[in-house]
């Protein structure tokens, strides 16, 4: 009875520190078999059994402190927890403004001499390429950092909200040189009217598998800017989430636990 | 109190990683050893061995295999090539953190 009620301690300690799954469960099973020697060795010694169990699960730690300290050493056991500015922010900004770049010069290249259908794979092209990579970057993000999925999606509603109507839209110079205008069309009004409407038909990022493109004409390429820009902005929000996490958790851990007697 | 936490910083990592350059061990015996050995001079949960177990695995500084025993999984751990090269870089970082402290300690003695 006592171990189920510290066991389910300690995991509510840990969800709490973004950590369950078969991370959470391989640390509880250690805990308890742990606790279990210790109990056993104390009845060997002459303890009750309850007093035995009472002062091995004492002596374990208080959860709080456990899991602080096992959401600081996830944190520590890889490098993009090591430098999360770095491989949260910097390197999915650089990312972004590089598919942006290429995707710039291809629209303007295409539109000079290719075809309607070879503008469409482009679109098509754009809209999957980025989307996939920032999904898989952000998976493999929460994945290894406490925080976790809870943090992703507050980051992606509030994001839904935000940015559900811009279009990042690309002209090429078909009107001659210094015509060509590129950049994101601000929809704010309409979005701000049709939140309610944004959150049913817009929630999650997986409403890009049915959204149609439908180009004004055949020489212009339109990137939906969900698809472009939102998971490269939602691993940025979530690391700093997580970042938060990291420091309170650190700050949380640490005085508890190793110090001289 | 700020101090103190920095100052036992790479203690406990030290610490492990040294007792399975011995030989190889499974939680309870590596926190039982910690105390012997430490004869009570730390302080710290039990508990907080295994977080930092879990991150050296992932790290790949250690080896684990694992065992029935009275019908528990228990994993035994022992330290690998990559452990072995990160023990070298600690103890001579905590050589030279001591060395200097005593440095300074003389220092002020003959001052």
């Amino acid at each position: 009875m006592r171990e189920a009620t510290s066991i389910s301690e300690l995991r509510s300690a840990l969800r709490r520190q973004g950590i369950w799954g078969t991370r959470a469960e391989r640390l509880l099973q250690e805990w308890a078999d742990h606790v279990h020697e210790t109990a056993a060795q104390q009845v060997a010694d002459g303890a009750t059994l309850e007093a035995a169990d009472q002062a091995a699960w004492q002596a374990l730690g208080v959860p709080r402190v456990l899991a602080a300290g096992a959401a600081r050493e996830l944190v520590r056991s890889s490098w993009l927890g090591r430098h999360p500015w770095l491989a949260g922010l910097c390197l999915p900004l650089a990312g972004w403004l590089l598919v942006m770049t290429i995707a710039v010069f291809a629209a303007v290249t295409m539109a000079e001499s290719a075809s309607r259908p070879a503008c469409t794979a482009l679109e098509i092209t754009m809209h999957w390429v980025p989307w996939l990579v920032g999904c898989a970057w952000l998976a493999w993000l929460v994945r290894r950092m406490p925080g976790g999925w809870k943090l992703y999606w507050i980051s992606a509603v509030v994001l839904v909200l935000l940015t559900t109507s811009m279009i990042w839209q690309i002209k090429p110079p078909t009107h001659g040189p210094g015509t060509l205008a590129q950049g994101p069309r601000l929809a704010l009004v309409t979005t701000l009217g049709g939140i309610p409407g944004a959150i049913l038909n817009k929630l999650g990022t997986l409403f890009h598998l049915w959204e149609r493109i439908e180009p004004a004409n055949d020489r212009t390429v339109y990137f939906s800017n969900p698809s472009t820009v939102i998971p490269w902005i939602q691993i940025a929000l979530s690391t700093v989430g997580m970042i938060g996490v990291h420091r309170w958790s650190r700050s949380s851990a640490r005085p508890d636990q190793w110090r001289p007697a | 109190m700020k101090a103190k936490e920095h100052l036992l910083d790479g203690v406990p990592e030290l610490l492990i990683l040294r007792l399975l350059a011995a030989h190889e061990m499974y939680g309870y015996q590596l926190v039982s050893e910690i105390q012997r050995r430490s004869a009570g001079a730390l302080e710290f949960g039990e508990g907080c061995i295994y977080p930092i177990l879990h991150r050296l695995l992932e790290q790949h500084m250690l080896l684990e295999r694992a065992e029935e025993v009275r019908g528990r999984t228990r994993r035994y751990y022992r330290l690998s090539d990559a452990g072995l090269k990160r023990l070298a870089v600690l103890e001579t970082k905590w050589q030279q953190a001591t060395a200097t402290v005593a440095a300074c300690g003389m220092e002020v003695r003959h001052a």
